[in-house]
């Protein structure tokens, strides 16, 4: 693969398509960043409460395993059975003492073990496995797991770094603040994006898009380019970004200023005829209304005004993936609350009133790069150079950040 | 009976027509519409994909898709089962297998959901009106995103 295809520039403000349609990059992808030395969202901690409690997702396309032991620990797999590869657990979730592979009945035990092999001495002596076979050195391929505030990353990689060092401290706290007291799941939203799904970490990146393409947000308010807000970028190569702003921090001259330009995103005489959608009860310590942090390579923890969910990124194939929504709140939310979070669940997901453009605008890309291999993106928006925060939300920064941190970690 | 089954189907056919002013007539004022995914339902989980509590939001809804949402060019086309009607009081329902079909503009259509209508509907001097409307879609992965209504 010849770097200058891929790499049009060295601050990464251009970027050849063909990273994203290459199965040979795919394929490295796998290696080198879901098997990396690096840490991926897999869950939350709530999502698995009770001993014996297991889930099944995918890191990259790896299928996963995740388990509480009877003791307590969460631990994860690669779910695949250590016999001949057949998928271990099926269910996308359940509570189970042991894994049994429905091929050839292997039998798993919470940490990974193998336990049991039927007819594993054959029968009158004749057929099973062999003398020198050691049950004990079976195990399942384990994935290393950290938690912090609740929100479990794991990593294939055999010497990640510290999970804390690899999010940074700004990261961290912001974790700890939309998780900042105990939470419950509400439920589950899955979106089939069919484009490549470094699209999709480019687009939520994207803050210079909030404002413009979701003309929702720009038209009620809930977002708007002139607002105040902006970027702020973490980890090693600012692979993960914080896109933020505060509801009502702008006024009608910026509006009119920055919006001149286009003819449809912002017309002040579209009324909502029940608002209540757009109502934000101030509950985070944060001071924001509005905040996106993505971590590399997969995850997404979301605050849109009242509306708490984490997304995780799902690459299924070159051309297609899955985005995962968890919609959570806290244990104490009031019923009030709880039927706003519902009613807010309007805002995001497949079918958002300010995301469902999301699907539709990765879509068009990953098509029409297709055919362009050689060309490539300006990714220019926010200034060139140095790869650093920014104070205002029309930026693309963070992309630079992402395709530095991808590159770094594909050795390429 | 028949008039349920005439009664969704009308209203499927405004769907169909993309003619959103009239299909809203059918709903009550403080009508419920809601898509569901169900693998929440089986979950215990009542997170929507896409809700209105009352009909301001459901013409919130396509005052936003006519407006403000950018989503795929297509068509839609519903496909219903016969429904199984039951009656409590002057509640009517009625639970009707539901197969949407999304056709482009290169003339490809594509499956874009399976699921059911639970609906709660009821006499008026105007004709049946839908007190609540529930999708419930089995296609929980939505295929590039959710915009005309189900
Ligand atoms: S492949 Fe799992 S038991 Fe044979
Ligand atoms: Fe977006």
């Amino acid at each position: 693969m010849q770097l200058d295809t891929l790499k049009r520039a060295k601050d990464f403000s251009s970027i050849g398509y063909k990273v994203f349609h290459s199965e040979e990059i795919y394929d490295r992808e796998r290696s080198h960043i879901f098997s990396g030395n690096l840490w991926n969202y897999v869950c939350l901690d709530v999502e698995l409460a009770e001993p014996g409690s297991f889930i099944t997702t995918y890191i990259g396309d790896i299928p996963v395993l995740v388990n509480r032991t009877m003791d307590g620990q969460l631990k994860a797999f690669e779910n695949r059975c250590q016999h001949r590869g057949t998928k271990l657990r099926r269910e996308a979730r359940g509570k189970e003492t042991t894994h049994t592979c429905v091929y050839h009945q292997w039998c798993y035990n919470l940490d990974g073990g193998l336990v049991g092999i039927p007819f594993a001495r054959g029968k009158d002596g004749k057929g099973g496995l062999p003398p020198e076979f050691d049950r004990s050195s079976i195990k399942l391929r384990e994935m290393k797991l950290a938690t912090i505030h609740g929100v479990v990353f794991g990593s294939f990689g055999d010497d990640p770094p510290k999970l804390e060092d690899y999010l940074g401290p700004r990261v961290v706290e912001l974790i700890g603040n939309l998780f900042y007291k105990p939470v419950k799941v509400l439920g589950y939203q899955r979106q089939r994006i069919l484009g490549n799904w470094k699209l999709y970490n480019e687009n939520v990146r994207d803050t210079n898009h909030g404002g413009l393409l979701h003309m929702f947000h720009a038209t009620f308010g809930l977002a708007r380019l002139s607002q105040e807000g902006g970027a702020r970028l973490d980890g090693a190569t600012r692979g993960h970004n914080t896109s933020y702003t505060t509801y009502g921090t702008d006024n009608e001259s910026q509006r009119k200023d920055g919006y001149s330009q286009t003819k449809k995103v912002m017309q002040e005489t579209f009324k909502l005829a029940d608002p209540s959608i757009l109502h934000f009860e101030r509950e985070l310590p944060g001071e924001e209304s509005l905040v996106i942090l993505s971590t590399f390579p997969n995850g997404v923890f979301q605050q849109i005004s009242n509306s708490l969910c984490t997304r995780q990124i799902r690459p299924r194939g070159v051309d297609e993936m899955e985005l995962y929504w968890t919609y959570y709140g806290f244990v104490d939310d009031t019923p009030e609350m709880a039927e706003h979070r519902r009613n807010q669940a309007n805002l995001v997901g497949p079918g958002g009133l300010v995301s469902m453009e999301d699907g539709e605008a990765v879509q068009l890309v990953h098509e029409e790069t297709k055919a362009s291999p050689e060309a490539a993106s300006r990714i220019i928006i926010g200034g060139l150079g140095e790869i650093k925060d920014s104070e205002s939300l029309v930026t693309e920064m963070p992309l630079r950040g992402f395709w530095a941190t991808y590159f770094k970690a594909m050795d390429l | 009976m028949l008039d349920v089954i005439a009664f969704q189907a009308k209203s499927a056919a405004l769907l169909d027509a993309a003619d959103y002013d009239r299909w809203m007539e059918d709903f009550d004022e403080d009508c419920l519409y809601q898509v569901l995914s169900v693998e929440n339902l089986d979950l215990g989980y009542d997170l929507p994909l896409l809700l209105a509590k009352n009909k301001n939001m459901l013409r919130d809804r396509i005052l936003s898709l006519r407006e403000a949402n950018i989503y795929n060019i297509h068509r839609d086309r519903h496909v219903l089962s016969l429904p199984v009607v039951t009656r409590e009081g002057d509640l009517i329902k009625a639970v009707t297998s539901l197969v949407i079909y999304q056709s482009d503009q290169e003339g490809i259509s594509t499956l874009f959901a399976v699921g059911r209508y639970e609906d709660e509907i009821r006499e008026s001097p105007q004709g049946l009106r839908l007190k609540r409307r529930d999708v419930i879609l089995d296609t929980y992965g939505i295929v590039r995103l959710l915009s005309t209504p189900l």
